[in-house]
């Protein structure tokens, strides 16, 4: 191949590359918004985590084969929704006294509710949305991680440990906490 | 319990998944920008190396040209001139040394008939 055979070739490469990117980003954008706005309970957090995942998974791994795109992209979300519960928690305890470490669950973040926040209102059963997600509230980051990768993306338990970064015992442990607490927070309603 | 779980799994899926296919028309278009932003920059991140590649390419040829445009070869001179007789052997080639060995050996020939 000439030179100028190579430079069109590499050209042409490129751009179906940036069109599967494109396609990928379509087709999971939305439902990274929602797993994210179920973590920040804010639309605006949630856009720019989306955002700020998008663009690592690009800037990172868009050279990885396509088929490992989607559990890298989850890394990264879960990365970033991470990196967010960190800075407000940070942000609360430099106000309050005494405030907590480790692991930050949404109990304390949802004390800043959101008005904007209106997930019911785009489906027909409203309060059941509504209970779903107050129920998904009252577990902790981790369990909601397990339960939202495992059961909703429908990860299995080794990819779900990889994204988690833990292992497929804590999965399993996290997840079956997860399915204990929405049994006794959703009963009556589903 | 399995089952009630499985129950509750599905329910839970179905719910978040009609939440996500009726997401308000304001959110998609800005996942939509989002997304728009994000794919520019890689575009422009390309262009960019592409300008840097051509810009390299183009500066490399105007070098290589201007070498052999303005540089002129050194002209072959004559052998011998501005040489030492001294140094003259050393540029002649073998067919003259060889003629230079040969007088010498005829100059000794003819110097020997007469000394016999």
């Amino acid at each position: 191949m000439t030179g100028t055979g190579k430079l069109l070739y590499r050209i042409a490469e490129q751009e179906e590359g940036q069109l599967e990117l494109s396609n990928f980003f379509k087709k999971i954008e939305k439902r990274a918004f929602r797993m994210a706005e179920i973590e920040t309970r804010n639309r605006d957090d949630a856009l720019e985590i989306v955002q700020e995942a998008m663009l690592r998974l690009m800037q990172k791994y868009q050279h990885r084969p396509s088929e490992e795109w989607k559990p890298l992209f989850y890394r990264i979300l879960q990365n970033c929704i991470m990196d967010f519960h960190r800075r407000t928690t940070r942000h609360k305890s430099f106000f309050v006294w005494g405030g907590k470490e480790g692991e930050p669950k949404i109990e304390d973040i949802a004390m800043d509710e959101n008005p904007r926040m209106d997930p019911a209102g785009e489906c027909q059963r409203g309060l059941t949305m509504k209970q779903l997600m107050q129920s998904l509230a009252t577990l902790s980051l981790r369990q909601r991680q397990a339960f939202l990768l495992r059961i909703w993306e429908g990860f299995d338990v080794e990819t779900t440990a990889n994204i988690m970064r833990c292992s497929k015992g804590s999965v399993k442990t996290h997840l079956s906490r997860a399915m204990q607490q929405l049994r006794s927070t959703l009963e009556g309603f589903v | 319990m399995k089952d009630v779980d499985q129950s509750l799994q599905q329910r839970v899926s179905d719910l978040l998944d009609e939440s996500v296919d009726k997401l308000d028309h304001d959110t998609c278009m800005q996942l939509q920008l989002a997304r728009g932003h994000v794919l520019q920059q890689n575009g422009r991140k390309a262009r960019n190396r592409w300008y840097l590649a051509t810009a390299f390419a183009s500066v490399a040829i105007v070098l290589v040209a201007a070498v052999f445009t303005f540089h002129t070869p050194l002209e072959r001179q004559p052998a011998g001139i501005g040489k030492t007789p001294d140094s003259l052997m050393s540029v002649e080639g073998p067919d003259e040394t060889e003629l230079y060995e040969d007088l010498e050996f005829y100059m000794w020939l003819s110097s020997k008939k007469w000394a016999s």
